[in-house]
């Protein structure tokens, strides 16, 4: 018998135990995944982004980009978005 | 082994397809098994490894000489040294396209490994997005261009055809692997775009996994197309890397775009802007890599890199139809949540220096692709077929190049949202200052064309601001930690923390020694052809050049005819060097070759081409090339792939948190 037959049997029986592998794990096994978490995220999202802003404005600022009255007001503004999306984070339950 | 190779290629086949359709099914629902997700992505390891053996199969074919199989028979011989049958595995299309199959899949699999850590709602889709082009490749390969089909003749041919000779050179072993790395890398981003859109997941998660993906496949990509020019210009003897051959401009287009994404990709994630642009870019980046590998596999353009013409264009026509058609709905379906968050404030502000720089990329990948189709638009319109040359191509994209040249030294200077006029004034004063000398200097020197005088102005001027924005940081960093502006400490501190924005200059850095060599090879070029008999001389520029012989030599699987040319230097008559240019015959593939014969170096390259020998076998025909600055192209791409390497490889979290700890103690003190 050519030696093609028992190595894509092999083949074939390596790859099925891989895959039907988490069917078996108890870990895994009926645990469901909620997807609809996606305001949640954009939250986080937004209070990372504000917080980018904010390192990057002072960043900018301290390598002489930004003027001192640019500086304030973007860093006011800024500070304002970061409270409030903290706000919205911890009235969704978040830390 | 054959039978082994082309069964693993239908499991991958059929697990790909799995994965695709179950995929979607599983990412439809709105709670999902953990259990499913899991077997998704095995699935999408499982299609890599399978075709891993499909190529083991087929490798396994080549080292034995097993000439029953006809595309082994076609692109091999038992004279080929043995790295050259490693490297026929992609010297033929059927075997280009089972070595692209594994290596996209490879990439899914790379992500499916690491997307445990991914957000969980993209993940059915990413899985179902990713396993599209495995199975796409893998359908091409199996239905249209199967490596593993036998030879029609019963007779077992004893010794197979052979590479074609322009493909025997140890750049093919790593230049199309580097390339293909790079084009299905760019399959990644596609899988994430298309997954984020289709799940509804279009928060900022996904444009950094694009980012991530698009810069590693980026580099590849650019490491390929280098090491490809690298090849042309050893292997093509016509004294120059870059010819607008179409299946370079093929390589080049999805760079262009991949290269704009990187940009605009950093505005979505600060700012919340330009995120159907973003979205269009990863689409667009990914179609061009299927429309290169039509444009070499469908015959339409002739070049010296395509392969044989077949009829599997309109396969990829259909897929390229389906992946633009997809988007486009999936982008309509979801436009309200694709609103930016915000608009561009100021002109003089990064965000709008960047959406500037994807307009010139942009308008230089519709520049070569409008050269690249305009022969089949010709044919198609007047019934007669009118190509554009190197002219057009750089009329049109030598300008566009330049300003890009421009754009890169303002963009990383300025401000994110606003600028101030006093921080303009105070970092560009002294680069237009000094980019104005150059220019001046220039011409005094007798340097008077246009382009070359603009083009190293503007290199100085885009160096002058690097370094502006270098002291600038360290000065910041000195006052953060309070320490010296220029200690080693200092730059490596800010190094550290600010790694992809540093890198981002390296990349900068490499692509203005790259602009410094083209230009100075373009502007500054001598090429002269002379015929030379033993013992006679020719002079040019600092060197003169004196045959010595004319000799034929005999190997395994060619003949060659070899002048020998004794370099010397003007100044002093001393040898520099002997340079060997042969022409070669390979008789199995009936087919003749030149070898260059190169003097690489810092301030030029003597580049000599045996162009024919006299019937008396002692005169040389000869033609050379001074390349000015050559060797700095290539070390500006290495500075180029370097820089990439250090955006593109995250540091280890310990040592961030070990450096924030030491930071956190020194500002306690």
């Amino acid at each position: 018998m050519s030696i093609w037959i028992p190595a894509s049997l092999l083949l074939v029986a390596l790859l099925t135990a891989f895959l039907i592998g988490p069917f078996f794990e108890p870990a895994l096994n009926g645990a469901l995944e909620s997807i609809e978490r996606d305001s949640f995220r954009a939250l986080l999202d937004s209070k990372e982004r504000a917080l980018r802003a904010l390192k990057d404005l002072e960043l900018d600022h301290s390598m002489g980009k930004v003027s001192a009255e640019d500086f304030e007001h973007s860093k006011l503004a800024l500070s304002l978005e970061v409270v409030k999306v903290l706000d919205d984070i911890k009235r969704h339950g978040g830390e | 082994m054959i039978e082994f190779g082309h069964f693993a290629l239908c499991l991958a086949w059929l697990l790909a397809l799995i994965g695709v359709v179950a995929g979607c099914l599983v990412g439809r629902r709105s709670h999902v098994a953990l259990s499913h997700v899991e077997a998704l992505r095995r699935v999408t390891i499982a299609v890599a490894i399978s075709l891993g053996c499909a190529l083991l199969g087929l490798g396994y074919s080549f080292v034995t000489n097993d000439y029953s199989i006809q595309y082994v028979w076609q692109y091999s011989n038992r004279e080929m040294p043995w790295i050259y049958k490693i490297t026929a595995i992609w010297g033929g299309m059927d075997g280009s396209m089972l070595l692209w199959c594994f290596l996209v899949a490879a990439y899914c699999a790379f992500v499916a490994r690491a997307s445990v850590k991914y957000p969980r709602p993209l993940l059915p889709f990413l899985y179902a997005f990713l396993n599209t082009s495995p199975l796409f490749f893998i359908t091409v390969t199996l239905f249209f261009t199967n490596p593993f089909r036998y030879l029609r003749s019963a007779l077992v041919m004893p010794d197979g055809n052979g590479l074609n000779p322009l493909l025997q050179n140890e750049y093919m072993a790593i230049h199309p692997p580097t390339l293909y790395l790079g084009f299905t890398g760019l399959a990644v981003p596609y899988a994430f775009c298309m997954a984020a859109l289709a799940s509804g997941h279009l928060s900022n998660d996904w444009i950094r996994l694009v980012r991530r993906w698009t810069l590693i496949a980026w580099t590849f990509l650019t490491a390929g197309v280098v090491l490809g020019g690298h090849w042309a210009y050893l292997e093509l003897g016509w004294g120059g890397f870059w010819a607008w051959d179409p299946v370079e401009n093929a390589s080049l287009l999805p760079w262009l775009t991949a290269t704009a994404l990187l940009h605009s990709v950093m505005v979505q994630e600060r700012k919340g802007m330009l995120k159907i642009w973003n979205i269009s870019l990863v689409v667009l980046t990914y179609a061009l890599t299927v429309f290169g590998t039509f444009l070499t596999r469908s015959g339409i353009v002739q070049s010296v890199h395509a392969f044989a013409s077949t009829d599997i264009g309109w396969v990829f026509l259909a897929y390229l139809s389906g992946i633009i058609l997809l988007a486009v709905v999936l982008v309509i379906y979801r436009r309200k949540e694709l609103r930016p968050d915000r608009a561009i404030e100021s002109f003089f502000s990064r965000e709008a220096v960047f959406l500037l720089n994807n307009l010139v990329l942009l308008s230089i990948c519709f520049a070569v692709l409008w050269g690249v189709m305009f022969p089949v638009f010709s044919e198609a319109f007047t019934g007669e077929k009118q190509t554009v040359g190197i002219p057009f191509f750089n009329a049109v994209n030598v300008p566009l190049f330049l300003s890009l040249v421009f754009l890169m030294g303002i963009g990383p200077t300025i401000a994110w949202k606003r600028s101030s006029l006093s921080h303009l004034l105070r970092a560009f004063t002294l680069p237009f200052l000094g980019g104005f000398l150059v220019a001046i200097a220039l011409v005094w020197a007798g340097i008077t064309e246009f382009y070359p005088v603009l083009s190293y102005s503007l290199c100085f001027f885009v160096l002058m601001t690097i370094l502006g924005e270098l002291q600038r940081g360290l000065s910041a960093q000195a006052g953060v930690t309070q320490s010296s502006t220029w200690s080693p400490s200092t730059a490596a501190t800010l190094f550290r923390r600010q790694r992809i924005k540093y890198g981002a200059h390296i990349i900068h850095f490499g692509v203005l020694v790259m602009t410094v060599a083209i230009t100075a090879s373009m502007a500054h070029k001598i090429e002269r052809e002379f015929t030379l008999g033993p013992g006679e001389r020719f002079t040019v520029g600092r060197f003169s050049l004196e045959l010595r012989n004319v000799r034929e030599e005999e190997h395994a699987n060619y003949g060659a005819v070899q002048a020998q040319v004794i370099l010397r230097s003007l100044k002093d008559d001393s040898i520099l060097e002997t340079l060997r240019p042969e022409l070669r015959f390979y008789p199995k593939n009936k087919e003749t070759t030149t070898e260059v014969a190169l003097r690489m170096g810092q301030r030029e390259d003597v580049y000599l081409v045996l162009a024919g020998i006299d019937e008396s076998g002692t005169r040389a025909s000869l033609k050379l090339f001074i390349n000015p600055l050559q060797v700095w192209l290539w070390y500006g791409a290495i500075l180029m792939i370097i820089g990439g390497i250090v955006v593109a490889v995250p540091v280890p979290r310990q040592a961030m948190a070990k450096q924030r700890e030491k930071e956190r103690g020194l500002q306690s003190i």
